[in-house]
């Protein structure tokens, strides 16, 4: 159960980052430019990068503390930057970024944007909320397997015992039964993600239909 | 010379060429069995050891190109002969009358299916499947996991295809459908999807590969991967020793990207058209010596 917590926790903190960057790139479209430009690095290299990097040159442990004797709020800050490492290894960042530049490219050219316009609204207080959604569900939509794929390294590298770790050392054990539970739970987690971006995608293409 | 730059013999003698290599290579003294030297752990690059020797004391210039040669190359060889076998099934799944009853709903479903897990779970199961945690096994996964890609890939492009005004042109006039698939589909307008896949999945190969065997799953001592060799040195990178994830992290990078960077240039040279440039050589040779 803890393992599950501490793989949610990642999943959490990524939520928080990708909420955060869309409306940074919402309010500031020139980051788009630059974050859409740095492209994909796979965790393998990212991670040890960011470990020896932050610990050469700030003195900062980033590997994960242990579950017995730490505070539960050290726990959750600590997820803080295996999290950051997934948004940007898993791509999520770029996709972000040019969903942003490609979805406000087409709604300014829209005729409601046009009308609203004529009436007197504020572009960005037009487009904004509803670019918000769609960008944010069609980039988890787009970036969720590379994500979920990913997570077994940050894991590994940030040494957080979750669920993705616990259940590739299992499997190295050969122990089926927990193996077998951990990927059943790895997969109905993947099953929920999915199920939840496919069903916010329809309802925002329902949505927007009429817009267009 | 004309005739040697037709796609298929270039690709024929780049095969004999790696093959020949490899051989060569891989028979290496210094490849085949590094020595172990416990009184130079972690040395510095010099002129015996240029990439310096690892926490036993072996050339890791040496175990980084075993790890490229029976590690990545085979895997990318692997990846290849999947991506076709996964193309050339998929065709086959549509063409043949076969896939409208069994293959349409039973096993095509299903593969349709896995395709929707991330490749890593997707491989993990298939390495599950064999009972066994070592190299082949993984291989076995990497296998199954280009093979469903590439399947469902050709599925997903005649989908797409299918209803355009020229397929549907072409079967009314009675042609087939493995005409239109391969004509229409192979050699013209999924060619590029199915190149960008194809060098796509030999970055995948690495990454998972990689992440496998850094855990613990795939190659593991004394068989080399990079995976294997960052996380047996994570621990002298983590006490200050950055020369080691400096040369991994930098055959990873160059590895990652060599795949995409050779499909670059060969489009460059089909597009420079290298064959008609020596017709015109050989035609003015012709000319002159009349």
């Amino acid at each position: 159960m803890v393992q599950l917590v501490l793989t949610i926790g990642i999943f959490s903190w990524l939520m928080v980052y990708v909420m955060i960057s869309a409306l940074a790139f919402l309010r500031w479209p020139h980051f788009c430019f630059f974050i859409s430009h740095l492209g994909f690095a796979p965790a393998l290299l990212v991670a040890p990068l960011v470990l020896v990097g932050f610990y050469g040159l700030f003195s900062l442990d980033l590997l994960f503390p242990s579950l017995i004797d730490t505070p539960f709020y050290i726990l959750l800050l600590s997820l803080m930057a295996p999290a950051l490492v997934l948004y940007f290894s898993s791509g999520l960042a770029t996709t972000l970024a040019n969903q942003v530049k490609m979805e406000s490219s087409y709604w300014k050219n829209q005729p409601c944007t046009r009308f609203a316009l004529s009436l007197g609204a504020k572009e960005e207080a037009f487009i904004r909320p509803l670019l918000f959604k769609n960008t944010l569900t069609a980039s988890l939509d787009k970036a969720l397997p590379v994500i979920f794929s990913e997570t077994l390294v940050i894991e590994a590298m940030f040494n957080i015992h979750g669920l993705f770790l616990l259940t590739f050392q299992s499997a190295r054990a050969l122990d089926w039964h927990s193996a077998g539970e951990g990927l059943l739970l790895i997969v109905m987690v993947y099953g929920a993600f999915r199920w939840t971006t496919k069903k916010l995608l329809q309802s925002m293409k329902k949505r927007t239909a009429g817009y267009a | 010379m004309l005739r040697l730059l037709s796609p298929g013999k270039v690709f024929l003698c780049y095969f004999a060429l790696s093959v020949l290599c490899f051989n060569y290579l891989v028979n290496l003294e210094f490849i085949a069995n590094p020595a172990v030297n416990l009184s130079r752990i972690l040395a510095p690059p010099s002129l015996d050891h240029w990439l310096g020797t690892d926490a036993i004391g072996r050339d890791l210039g040496g175990r980084i190109l075993k790890a490229v040669l029976e590690g990545t190359l085979i895997l990318w060889v692997l990846s290849f002969l999947a991506t076709r076998l996964g193309w050339a099934m998929g065709a086959f799944s549509l063409t043949s009358g076969f896939s409208k009853s069994f293959m349409k709903r039973g096993l095509r479903s299903f593969i349709l299916w896995l395709d929707a897990l991330p490749s890593i779970l997707l491989v993990l199961i298939f390495v599950l499947l064999t009972g066994q945690m070592d190299g082949s096994s993984l291989g076995f996964g990497i296998f199954m996991l280009f093979f469903c890609k590439s399947f469902c890939l050709v599925d997903r492009l005649y989908q797409i295809s299918e209803n355009k005004g020229y397929w549907e042109a072409h079967k009314a006039l009675g042609g087939t459908l493995a005409d239109r698939i391969l004509n229409y589909g192979f050699k013209s307008h999924w060619r590029e999807s199915l190149q960008k896949q194809s060098y796509q999945n030999l970055q995948s190969s690495l990454i998972v590969e990689c992440g496998f065997s850094y855990v613990g799953m795939g190659m593991s001592e004394p068989r080399a991967s990079l995976g294997n060799i960052l996380s047996s040195h994570f621990d002298d990178i983590l006490r200050g020793d950055y020369w080691i994830a400096f040369v991994i992290l930098t055959c990873f990078l160059i590895l990652y990207h060599l795949p995409a960077k050779l499909a670059d240039l060969s489009d460059w040279v089909l597009k420079k058209d290298l064959g008609a440039f020596f017709r015109q050589a050989f035609a003015l040779r012709k000319l002159f010596s009349k």
